[in-house]
Formats: C-alpha cells, structure tokens, sequence
C-alpha cells in the first residue's frame, strides 16, 4: 500500500515539474530575442570596413560609371584589404538612411556618403556619431556640424564657370535688334549644391541681367535633378516664347540632355547656347556634335583619389590638416567642417582632347558615337 | 491491526478522483494564471516601452522633418540673398530691380508652401515683393524684437507663428540679412512660409493609433499646431493657439501688438495645463498624464526640435498601448475557464478509472481483513483450547500414572501379604489369619479403585488426544484460511500495481 502512496506522490512531483516547465516556457515565449548592441569604432582608427553610400543613378551618370569604381579603387588603395559595402540609394532619402544604418550595423567603420538630400543625410551623420564612426560627405554637403569631412568640388565655381562661359558667348547668339533670352534650368533644390551653382551662375549672369544685355526668361529648380523634367521645362519655355531662346543654362549634362531634346524638337539644336556639368559622355558628345556648348568637369578621380586620402588618414591616424590645408565649409548649425574642395575646369570643344581624354576620365569611342571623323581633333 | 490507518497517513477529506482533477486543474490552469500575472508585470510594461519607442520613432521622424524643411528653407533664403542681383537691388545699383524680382519668385518657387517673399531695407520699407504686397505684422512690417535681431550680416530667424484666415493655415516668417559685397548690411529678405505641411503631419496623427493625436509647442507655451478631428478643416482644434500656462504679461502685449497666433484669447486659464508646462525645458521625454481637453490617461512622447523653439509632442491613450495586454488577459481567462471545465471532466474521468480498481482493491482487503480478523480471533480460541487440553492431558497422565504407581503399591502390599502367609501358612492363628485377609481384601479394594481411577484418566486423556486432533485439524483449516487471504493480497497488490504501475 505505501508503494500507492509514493507513485501518487511521485506523480504529483511530475506535475509539479510539468508545471514548472510549461511556465518557464510560456514565460520564456514572452521574452524578446536579445539584440546586439551597436558597433563603437575607435574613430575610424585602424578601420577595415568603409561604406560607400552614392545618391542616384537617375539624373547622372557619373555616380554609377565615374565615382563609383573610382572610389572604390581610392578607398582600396588607401586600406589594403578593405571590406566596402557599397550602395546607391536611387534618388531616395529614405532608402539612403536605411542602407546606412545597415552599414552601420555590419560595422562599418568609415561611411563616404554622396547625399541624395543634404539636410535629411544629417540623421545618418548623428547614428555614425552615435557609434563613434566618422562621415565624410563626398560631392554633397550634409548639413550638420557633426559632420567629419566634406569632400568636393567648389560648387560656386562650377556655377561661375557656367555663367562666365555664357557671358563670354552669349553675344555670338544674339539677334539684331533682340534681347538675348535665356531660360535658367537649375538642378534639385534638395541639393544645396545645385542653390550654389545658381549661385555661381548668377554671380556672373546678374550683371547681364541688370543691363538688359541678357534677358531672363525663366529660371526653375529642377526636382530630383530629373532630365524628362527639365525637356518638360524646356518645351514649356520654348512654346511660351515661340522658339525665340537664344541660351539655356542647364546646371548639368543630364538635364542638358533632355533640354537638348526640346531644342530639336523646335529645330533649335545646335542654334542655342547650352551648357552643362560632370562631362559625362553624352555631355561631351553633345559638345562635339554641336548641340551642348560647354560643360564643367569635375575630375571624379581627383575628388575620389582626395576621398581615399582622406580615409587613408582616418585609417591611419594621422592629421588631416594637410589634406584639407585649413578650408572649412560652413554647416547651417554653425559647423565648420574641414574641406577638400578641389577646383572644377571649363570644358568646350577647344580643350576635350587635353582634359576629359587626356585625364582617361572618357575614352574616344565614349564620346565620338555618331560624330564625324576629325571633329575637333577628337574623334 | 488492519483497522487503523497506517502511521502517518491520515485519511484525505476528499477523493482521489476529485484530487486528480484539482491537480490537473492546478497543472493547466496555474500557467495560464501566471502567464496573465506576467502579463501584468511584463506585457502591459513592455507594450507600453515598445509604444514609447514608437512614438519616440514618430516623434523623432517629425521633429527632423521639421528641422529639415526649415533647414532646407533658411539655405533657400541665405542662397537666394547671395544673389547677385538681390544684394545689388538693396545696395541701391540701378537696374537690378527686374532680375531682383525674378529671383524673389525664384525662392517663393522653390517651396509651394511660400506664400511671399519680401525685400526690405535696413529701415523695415518694403522695396520689393513676390507675388503680392505683403500683410503687416499686427502695427509692424517687421516687429521690433526681429528686427533688433537683424543687426548683423548673414543673421537668420524664424519668426513666431502667425495665422492666415483667408488660407485658414499658420505660418512663419524667415528672415535673413542681406550683405553688399563689402559685408555691410543692406537689407532684409522675408519669406513666409505656410505650415501646411506641418499641420498635415500632425492632423495625420490620428492614422498612427486609434484615439492618437499630436501637438507643437512653441517656446512660448502656445499649442500653434494640434490633431484636427475636423477632416474638412474648416474648423480649428479648440486648444489650437492656447497657451498651456500663463504667459507672461509683455509677451501677451506682443501678441496683441504684432498679431501673433489667430488674434483669439491665448492665455485662457481652462486650457492650461500643468504637465505640458512642466516639460518645456525637457528636449526629450515621456510621460503620463490626463491632458486637460481629454479625460483619460495618455503616454506623451515629446522632441525638442533643433531649428525653432518647438516641442513636437505625440499622444496616444494608455488604455490603446496596453489594449493588446488586456485583450489577452481575456483571451486568457476564456482559455482559463475552458480549460478548467476539460481539465475538471478528465480529471474525473481519469480519476474515476484509477479509484475504480482501487476500490475495488479496497474492498477485497476489507474483505480479506475481515477474514484475517476472524482467523485470528478463532486461532486465540483454539491455541487457548490447545493449552487447556494439555494441562489436562498432562493432569489426566499424572492420574493415570499415580493410579499405576498406587496400584502397584497395592500388588506389592498384596504380594507380601500373600508371601508372609505363605511361610507362616499353618502357624497363624485364625486372628492373624483374619488380619491378614482384611489386609489383602484392602489391598485388593485399592487396586479395583486405582484401576476405575486409572480408566477414567484414561478416559479423559483419550478425550484430550481427540480434542487435540480436532485442534490440530481447525489450526490447519485456520493456516489454508490464511494462504488464501494472503493469495488474495497479493491479487489485490497485483491489481493496485496495474492501476499505478511500477
């Protein structure tokens, strides 16, 4: 009989256990999975993995064909065996900051971000600080004083070289006895570079304007940068004005591109001052067939090769001072962010073969496509 | 013996079948009860920390959008007052007044919710405008306490809020100083900017979670933006610009004088509210509390923006974060119950099939107690029998053995009598002679007595062997009764060790 009362009693133990074992497993149902905390870096110091983060593929070529591989080679040159995560955030914000906060997860330890939006780019800037990783912000400002290194062009400049080359020219385009008209085809008013190269273009376009030698007809921003916008904008324009547009400023080749479409359509090609910027291959093709006036070029190498000096520094530890030798560019919260501002060049159908060809940054067979044998020593 | 419990075992107030199922009620039903414990000391803290974080999130993602469109439009008027034909305009150059225009309707076109952009002088004049003639401020083109701002060279500020009846929207002014190439100070641009896009995003509060809403602050205290339930928006939130705690006299002057807000009473004691006054120097933070215009308890998160002195503050009710955690409990108890009800019926069942063996059991070894019992009781009756049967034949042996003993001391008697007669046969005398026959008829008389005497212990001891015999024969039925209850207990042993197993 006692042999009943202890089975009774073991069973009441198994119970017992059961129980147990079922509360701990319901209560361990409830408890969130643990997550590992962020990566804190040593400030870029001894970094082995960079992220690359470039704005769009849509209104240039030159992030995807340019910058991209060139600045992939200067960040390898400058840390051998670097792991770099590389994305393009394709004209959007969000996506932007999303894919550096993955990079930021994986441990990325140096970001290079081309902004797609200056002032939304700041929160990636704050999460790298967060976790003590350096930014440097390649071609775009970012808005922020936290902001480590800005890398670029002199965006002023390059509004100037725009501006000055249509004052040097306009005159060519002019009509007796009428006003020379231009219409004005910024870039995104997103990017505070593109309301630097306006105002650049207006530094040496005002004048004119005050002394009624050139005649504003319409100037826009361009949202996005985007080329079928600008030939929207252009066709617009030209219909208002009956086709009587004698220049066209157009802030980079891409959107030229599309203005260069209206123009034909109105059988103006070729008739009309166009300018543009990057010197990418259709820009510079443009050029040599007559369509485009000018363009600026930027040397992506340089500012890549100015980049991968940067990072090299960074990796290394060292000062930077001689790379940015004392210039800042000021950030809206009073930032003053050490700059490598490197200097854009004029490009017209005088100086492609000593510039775009001669630095490799285009070959022949990019830029010649369609144009006649000889055309200005280049093709 | 087999009557009483065992030691240590007392006898439980209630049956196996009903303790079957209070412990499988216990062994389904306390997890689920604790379960609903941890609920409450888990789940409601850990649903309200992740709705915390989604505010927070909210919170957050707003006040850097609104960080980001006033950056993005401070850059729109310091870019657009480095114009070359805006500086030259207010430096007074001729023929800049045109392209200065122009570039005036360059930055209203740079943001649709610019509803003017203004040129002024050092002296507060208008001088130029796109594209119409704006309002005053209240008695003021540009109020006092700005333009004693406007000093230095590439200062910008962001105005107060001000409110548009014809457009039924708030908006701001910003302004920047305007500098000659030799960094003097020659004027002022002023662009307004409606905050249609601010409203929007607080009147889309509502989407985030039922009964949600959203409020800024500005750094006066003053609800300048508020969840408008009205979807037509044709009326404003009835603590829209109404402070949350007395504002100081001269700012109410301010108000008054420059027109700031909607033009109605700020400052109304039944809409202040202590809490949201009590967080207005926190940048960042979460709390608990019954907003004045509401009678239940929200979780507010609140984020200072960088830009303009706002706090953009999210509500939501406590009752919607911890919804989740009490719409389980419920579930939980539903469960609770059902399961207890199955629990409780199998519980019977089960315990209705092990007790029924068992009492089965129960009753063979009452029975076989009984048995046993009355064993025993007969065993004490026949051993006492035994005992007595044997002091008598031990008695009856004795008898006979005295009798034999007596008798053969009677035969010896005799036989010397009949020997001393023998020798002195002839020579008694008839005296003697009779003497001697008394003595042999005595001796004689004896011996028939001790031999009766002698027969009847013989007697007696035969009794006491049949009596011993019958003994024998009942303890040997007794010792079978025995090995079949103890076949039965072992058959009862059995039977318990199939209910519960080994």
């Amino acid at each position: 009989m006692r042999s009943l009362f202890q089975q009774v009693n073991r069973m009441r133990y198994i119970l017992a256990v059961a129980f147990v074992l079922s509360v701990f497993l319901m209560t361990s149902c409830d408890s969130s999975p643990g997550s590992a905390g962020p990566f804190v870096t040593n400030g870029g110091k001894g970094c082995t993995k960079v992220g690359v983060l470039l704005p769009e593929t849509s209104s240039s070529a030159r992030w995807e064909s340019k910058d991209h591989p060139l600045l992939l080679q200067a960040v390898q040159a400058a840390i051998p065996g670097v792991h770099i995560d590389y994305n393009n955030a394709q004209g959007n914000s969000n996506l932007q900051l999303q894919q550096a906060e993955a990079d930021l997860a994986n441990g990325d330890c140096i970001l290079i971000v081309g902004a797609h939006d200056s002032v939304a780019a700041a929160v990636i800037v704050a999460k790298a600080r967060a976790q003590n990783v350096p930014v440097i912000a390649y071609d775009r400002m970012i808005e922020s004083k936290d902001l480590n290194y800005y890398v670029s062009f002199d965006n002023i400049k390059v509004g100037q070289l725009q501006g000055q080359y249509i004052a040097e020219h306009y005159l060519a385009y002019a009509k007796k006895n009428s006003p020379v008209n231009i219409m004005m085809i910024n870039g995104s008013q997103t990017d505070n570079n593109a309301l630097l190269f306006s105002e650049g273009a207006h530094i040496m376009l005002d004048p004119l304007f005050g002394s009624v030698a050139l005649n504003n007809i319409y100037e826009i921003f361009t949202p996005n940068w985007d080329n079928n916008f600008a030939q929207s904008e252009a066709e617009t324009t030209l219909a208002n004005q009956n086709n009587n547009i004698q220049i066209a400023y157009v802030a980079n080749d891409g959107m030229a591109g599309g203005v260069i479409n209206a123009l034909k359509v109105a059988n103006l090609a070729g008739k009309v001052l166009v300018t543009g910027q990057d010197a990418t291959a259709a820009g510079i093709n443009a050029i040599l067939l007559g369509y485009q006036s000018m363009t600026v070029y930027k040397p992506i190498a340089q500012e890549a090769r100015s980049t991968g000096d940067l990072v090299k520094a960074i990796f290394e530890g060292t000062h930077t001072a001689n790379l940015t030798h004392g210039a800042t560019t000021a950030s809206y919260d009073g930032g003053l962010i050490p700059s490598i501002l490197d200097q854009p060049v004029m490009v017209d159908r005088t100086n492609i073969e000593s510039t775009v060809i001669a630095d490799s940054f285009l070959t022949r067979s990019e830029v010649c496509q369609g144009v006649p044998r000889g055309t200005d020593g280049v093709c | 013996m087999l009557d009483s419990a065992p030691t240590g075992l007392s006898r439980r107030r209630f049956s196996l079948t009903i303790r079957i199922s209070v412990l499988l009620i216990a062994a389904v039903i306390l997890p689920l009860l604790i379960t609903i414990i941890s609920s409450e000391v888990v789940l409601r803290p850990t649903l309200t920390g992740q709705a915390i974080t989604e505010m927070k999130n909210d919170a957050q993602s707003h006040e850097q959008a609104i960080d980001s469109l006033f950056i993005a439009r401070e850059e729109d008027q310091q870019a657009l007052g480095h114009f070359y034909a805006i500086q030259q305009f207010l430096a007074g150059v001729p023929g800049y007044a045109n392209q200065a225009r122009k570039e005036l309707q360059l930055g209203y076109d740079l943001d649709s919710n610019y509803s003017n952009w203004t040129l002024f002088d050092t002296r507060e004049n208008i001088l130029l405008f796109y594209p119409t003639s704006p309002a005053k401020r209240g008695t003021f083109a540009i109020p006092p306490e700005i333009m004693t701002q406007l000093q230095r060279p590439g200062k910008t500020l962001i105005s107060d809020v001000y409110f548009n009846p014809n457009l039924n929207m708030a908006f701001v002014d910003i302004y920047t100083t305007i500098s000659s190439a030799r960094g003097t100070v020659v004027g002022i641009v002023r662009s307004t900017l409606l905050l249609k896009e601010i409203w929007t995003a607080v009147n889309n509060e509502t989407n985030a979670a039922t009964g949600s809403y959203a409020m800024i602050l500005d750094g006066h205290g003053v609800r300048i933006a508020y969840t408008n339930t009205d979807t037509t928006l044709t009326t404003l939130p009835g603590t829209l610009f109404k402070a949350v705690a007395p504002l100081a006299p001269p700012f109410q002057q301010q108000i008054t004088s420059e027109g700031l807000y909607n033009g109605g009473v700020v400052n109304d004691a039944k809409d202040f509210d202590p809490m949201l006054a009590g967080q207005q120097q926190n940048a960042q933070t979460s709390y608990q509390f019954t907003p004045v215009e509401q009678t239940e308890a929200f979780q507010a998160y609140q984020v200072g923006c960088q830009i303009v002195p706002w706090r953009y503050i999210v509500l939501r009710p406590v009752s919607t974060i911890t919804g989740a955690a009490s719409q389980q409990d419920i579930s939980l108890l539903i469960i609770a119950a059902v399961i207890t009800l199955l629990a409780a019926l199998v519980g019977l069942l089960i315990g209705r099939n092990m007790a029924r063996p068992i009492l089965r059991s129960v009753s063979s070894l009452t029975r076989s107690s009984q048995a046993l019992k009355t064993f025993s009781a007969s065993e004490q009756a026949r051993a006492k029998e035994q005992k007595w049967i044997a002091e008598s034949a031990q008695t009856g042996l004795e008898s006979v053995q005295y009798f034999a003993k007596a008798s053969a001391g009677a035969a010896d008697k005799l036989y010397e009598i009949v020997q001393d007669l023998g020798r002195n046969w002839g020579r008694l005398d008839p005296l003697r002679q009779q003497q001697y026959l008394r003595e042999m008829i005595s001796a004689a008389d004896y011996i028939k007595k001790a031999s009766s005497h002698e027969e009847r212990s013989s007697r007696g001891l035969s009794t006491a062997i049949q009596v011993t015999n019958l003994v024998a024969e009942q303890l040997l039925s007794g010792a079978t009764s025995a090995s079949e209850a103890a076949t039965q207990l072992e058959e009862v042993i059995a039977q318990l060790r199939q209910v519960v197993g080994e």
